[in-house]
């Protein structure tokens, strides 16, 4: 008796065993994986060859709520010869994380103009995922990175900044502040990146203006030898939460 | 009533965690703190642009467009159009009203190019007209 039940015991555990390993199985690491590598391949294309960025963000009278940012970027290039140094997956959470490498000697920026780079090594990492509830933090780090292009192409080029001011008896009736700027930008490297406590996504990212002076050579003018900046990007959208809420307040009024 | 002081310690920490629970994560998470910081760094820059502008109305529009570009840590404006508008006596005044073709672009457009000045018209001029609110 007590051997056919420990038989039995041993055929269930077999069984759940096979069952489990098949329901397992399945295409989910690998598609995190690849949507991981073509990102990191973006990633490297950006740095290397360059992006435009377009930016626009206005505010009135000074309130929060009436804030409207916006920031799109493109890319595109053909590039061979990307490395995947490194691939790792996440099996609980369904993240891949993969880093990439690419060794030049020459490319042809999104201006269209031929750098020796001269061997340079550039290397960065992506994300990705194919559950759509654990792409938060991803969404926020690509948040943070367009940030941060925006931030260096503010630094370098500089933006168009509108306003329109009324005032009635020395008092600020309205008030109208827009921003834009649209740029192209390249050989900018990460430097660091992750998340803090909140989960909100932050990229800093550098500029060596210096060593693109040298690789271009052509001197520069006033600016300083290394930019760097610090994107920020969150996985919350509390600012609209927060804007819906007052909206409800007011028409339950 | 005298309470224990390791049921005092044991308190507060789960108090704080509660605390923690409840409102930390949600309170510190998100767009919101990232969009009032913006707005007061946009208010900043506009009040320092209107600082220069001469003659504000008392009663009046101040339209101002300028490329603001920083360096060091400090704003250089460089105004383009100025549009000053008062309605104590209807007087419309235009200042720096000739703006210089060259200098009426619909957004700050360059590319880092390492030469002076800095800043340079992207080689896609031809793609401006076709449609300013996409990247092409």
């Amino acid at each position: 008796m007590r051997i056919k039940s420990i038989k039995a015991a041993f055929v269930l555990f077999l069984c759940i065993s096979v069952a489990g390993g098949l329901a397992w199985a399945g295409n989910k690491r690998i598609m995190s994986i690849r949507a991981a590598k073509v990102l990191a391949e973006r990633a490297i294309v950006e740095s290397v060859h360059g992006l435009k960025v377009r930016a626009t963000e206005t505010v009135e009278d000074m309130v929060a709520a009436s804030f409207v940012g916006k920031t799109e970027s493109k890319t595109s290039a053909r590039m061979k010869g990307i490395k995947y140094e490194e691939v790792v997956y996440d099996p609980e959470k369904d993240i891949a994380k993969v880093t990439a490498s690419v060794t030049l000697d020459t490319i042809t920026n999104v201006d269209g103009e031929t750098l020796n780079l001269g061997g340079k090594v550039f290397r960065r990492v992506a994300f990705a995922t194919s559950t759509p509830s654990m792409a938060g933090p991803i969404r926020a780090l690509r948040a943070a990175e367009l940030d941060a292009y925006k931030q260096l192409i503010k630094r370098i080029v500089g933006f168009q900044l509108e306003s329109k001011t009324t005032v009635e008896n020395y008092m600020l009736k309205s008030d109208v502040v827009k921003t834009k700027v649209m740029a192209t930008l390249y050989l900018a490297e990460v430097t660091d990146f992750g998340w803090d406590e909140a989960g909100d996504a932050y990229v800093k990212m550098v500029l060596n203006v210096k060593e693109i002076a040298e690789i271009l050579g052509e001197p520069i003018v006033g600016t300083e030898e290394v930019i760097e900046v610090e994107g920020q990007g969150a996985q919350e959208d509390d600012f609209s939460t927060a804007q819906t809420g007052t909206a409800k307040k007011k028409a339950g009024k | 009533m005298s309470i224990p002081p390791g049921g005092l310690v044991k308190g507060v920490v789960a108090a704080a965690l509660l605390f923690y629970a409840l409102f930390g994560s949600t309170s510190w998470a998100g767009n919101k703190r990232m969009v009032e910081d913006r707005v007061r760094e946009l208010d900043e820059v506009n009040k320092q642009m209107l600082q220069q502008v001469e003659d504000k109305p008392k009663d009046g529009t101040i339209e101002v467009k300028a490329k603001v570009t920083e360096r060091q840590g400090r704003f250089n404006f460089d105004i383009y159009q100025k549009k000053v508008t008062s309605k104590e006596n209807g007087e419309l005044r235009f200042q720096d009203g000739a703006i210089p073709a060259e200098r009426r672009p619909g957004t700050a457009e360059g590319r880092f190019k390492f030469d002076a000045p800095q800043v340079n018209k992207t080689p896609e001029q031809g793609e401006k007209g076709k449609d300013e609110d996409q990247i092409h």
